[in-house]
């Protein structure tokens, strides 16, 4: 990272003014000049990416992004504004990858801004999802038939043992076991409420365990204390900020269970509000 | 997180409903307001009655309480003439691990037993103390004319 030159800041000055007036064309080009005077100065880069975002122009976004991080690779915005790139490319598994590092970098920052990025973490988690669950569906369909055709006939009707030695006797088994793999598919499920926070009822994302035992979303919690009271929500018992502990195996356990149903990220993303970013939607 | 927490309630209210009481929002595009319905319990003078409980989620939820109201006349300690409830959970009490599911419980249980010590309606809180067989067909009388 460089120092900028007072020219170059004032460049960068009247870039965000322009933004905020929803001048992005103009934005764009007092950012660029900006770079051509401290071309290692991450912030107009960043900038400039946040006018493609708002143009939906992805590519540009990724080159801004990709360039900032070349200098600073922990940066959280270049990190964050990288994934949404990739969601608005399709390419949503690096995607995610992408938001968990800028997560992991927002630790140290205010509690919307990692909301923010865990919403549009869960986006991309539940696009993934989706691209393949329907993929599974259609593997999962064809074998289906087979092994009906094979059995005789899925009403078990009575035939002749088909290829393999299968007969209307294995359609039961055979419907078990099917039924058994599509069930990570299966939206019908809950979270499991030990997995959801009291106050949001949302699946944990960064959990403090109170001295009750209780645990609660950090900044659900942080909210009660600054709003509510400085009371345990469940209990009641006096509770202070500094009473808190991140609860990491409660996180763990909460993160591994939505990765292994990750339909339930839909239930994380804001509803509308992201999606029509990349569906092209107002 | 307002709107999120409140239509998780719905759901939730919706997969397991309450035996004396259901609630909903009043129209499809306001996940703020909703109107409640409660069953006179069966232990109290309010038997058989059905009382109208219009709910209104502030834009902080669940960081303040719900302000709920009686919509049916209710001869109680606790509930005045507007229909306001003297209830610690929707005031000082009031905790963002409740749900509006507990609060409507909580109403059913303050029909069951007032709270004459901390009225809202000084005059029947003395009529409940005093003479609790007139207090009693009173509020009988009431849940016939206004609830049935």
């Amino acid at each position: 990272m460089s120092t900028p030159t007072p020219e170059a800041e004032s460049l960068k000055d009247r870039g965000n003014e322009l933004f905020a007036r929803g001048k992005y064309g103009a934005a764009i080009d007092a950012y660029t000049n900006a770079l051509d005077l401290c071309p290692r100065w991450i912030t107009p880069m960043k900038n400039r990416a946040l006018c493609y975002r708002q143009r939906r122009d992805w590519a540009n976004v990724r080159a801004d992004c990709e360039r900032a991080l070349s200098i600073d690779r922990d940066d959280m915005k270049a990190n964050y504004y990288l994934g949404l790139a990739m969601i608005g490319e399709g390419n949503h598994t690096d995607a995610a990858r992408q938001l968990k590092k800028a997560l992991e970098s927002a630790r140290t920052q205010g509690a919307s801004i990692q909301t923010e990025i865990w919403r549009m973490y869960a986006l991309a988690k539940y696009f993934e999802w989706a691209a393949l669950a329907s993929k599974r569906k259609a593997r999962y369909d064809a074998i289906e038939a087979k092994l009906a055709a094979a059995c005789g006939g899925a009403e078990g009707a009575a035939g002749a043992a088909g290829a393999g030695g299968l007969g209307p006797g294995d359609w039961d088994t055979v419907r078990e076991m099917l039924d058994a793999v599509r069930r990570e598919d299966d939206r019908s499920d809950e979270p499991p409420d030990c997995f959801c926070c009291k106050l949001t009822f949302e699946v944990f994302r960064d959990p403090v365990v109170a001295p009750s035992g209780h645990s609660y979303e950090r900044v659900a919690v942080m909210e009660h204390l600054r709003k509510v009271g400085k009371f345990d929500p469940v209990t009641r018992e006096p509770l202070v900020e500094s009473d808190l502990r991140p609860n990491h195996s409660l996180r763990n356990a909460a993160h591994e269970w939505l990765n292994a149903h990750a339909w339930a990220f839909a239930d994380i993303i804001n509803p509308n509000q992201e999606l029509a970013e990349f569906t092209g939607g107002s | 997180m307002a709107s999120k927490r409140i239509t998780k309630e719905l759901q939730d209210l919706q997969k397991d409903p309450p035996t004396s009481c259901s609630a909903g929002p009043r129209a499809d595009d306001d996940i703020f307001h909703w109107d409640a319905t409660i069953i006179g319990p069966a232990d109290s003078p309010y038997q058989g009655g059905l009382f109208f409980v219009a709910i209104h989620f502030p834009p902080d939820y669940p960081f303040k309480p719900p302000k709920v109201n009686f919509k049916t006349k209710v001869y109680h300690p606790n509930v005045n003439s507007q229909g306001s409830i003297c209830l610690d959970i929707l005031k000082e009490q009031w905790s963002p691990a409740l749900t509006i599911s507990k609060v409507l419980l909580s109403i059913c249980s303050l029909l069951t037993d007032p709270n004459p010590d901390d009225p809202l309606v000084p005059e029947i809180a003395q009529i409940y103390k005093t003479d609790p067989n007139r207090y009693a067909e009173l509020a009988k009388e009431w849940t016939r004319k206004y609830a049935m």
